[in-house]
């Protein structure tokens, strides 16, 4: 039953937290695909993620919710959009530009996303998405307790 | 020359200024120190560093947070029903 490393179990843990919360997001966000993508290419036991997936549904179906999705807007250039998001000056869209490419790469699947509104709808959900899985880790840990 | 004003009643498809900053200020209000700040506005640069660096230290936590958990379910008792759902479910 016991893991071969710590670390092994650690990254099964987190492989299997990032599954569930990217399963129970669905449509509506680009970053569970990225993340189910990643994780399905790596070499977690093939079975874990379906279980995962099909746990999470059942939990669905129970509460029977549904959400919103960000809904990004249509296709502005990055130039455009990056220059209505200055104040004043070169500068500040200079540092606007460097930021915005810096949260681009922090975001699963933010590379692909070409225009700034659909950039800030990604982060604010990717941010949501984050404090419920440390409010989910730390609960399970608790109760582990 | 000509030169083109760089606000225009645009098509639909044009993104405004007030979108993006609407958009800057819904990102702000989720940060730690939105609180602090009340309604006041902060530049979008800054917005977007602290948003990267806020990303980052709730990663880092999720990271710790896996770490504290898996070595809990090391030294958990084995016949508890509760540790054996747990285990079975995360690994």
């Amino acid at each position: 039953m016991m893991m071969a490393s710590l670390h092994e179990r650690k990254r099964a843990i987190k492989s299997s937290a990032d599954i569930a919360m990217a399963t129970a997001r669905g449509a509506g966000a680009r970053w569970p695909r990225a993340i189910l993508a990643a994780l399905s290419s790596s070499s977690s036991p093939p079975g874990k993620a379906r279980r995962c997936k099909r746990i999470v549904r059942r939990c669905l179906r129970a509460r029977r919710s549904s959400r919103d999705g960000g809904g990004g807007a249509g296709a502005s250039s990055l130039a455009r959009s990056t220059a209505a998001m200055m104040s004043s000056g070169d500068m500040a869209r200079r540092l606007v530009r460097k930021r915005t490419k810096v949260l681009r790469k922090m975001i699963p699947g933010g590379e692909l996303l070409l225009d700034e509104v659909s950039l800030l709808h990604e982060a604010m959900d990717y941010v949501a998405h984050l404090h419920a899985q440390v409010d989910v880790l730390r609960r399970i840990s608790n109760a582990m307790q | 020359m000509s030169s083109r004003r760089s606000r225009s009643s645009g098509g639909a498809s044009r993104i405004s200024d007030e979108q993006i900053s609407d958009l800057v200020a819904k990102l702000q209000a989720l940060l730690p120190e939105a609180r602090l700040r009340s309604n006041d506005r902060v530049p979008s640069a800054r917005v977007l560093q602290e948003t990267c660096s806020y990303i980052r230290s709730l990663q880092r936590e999720v990271d710790d947070l896996s770490d504290r958990l898996s070595e809990l379910l090391a030294t958990a008792d084995v016949s508890t029903a509760q540790a054996a759902v747990i285990r079975s479910l995360l690994m």
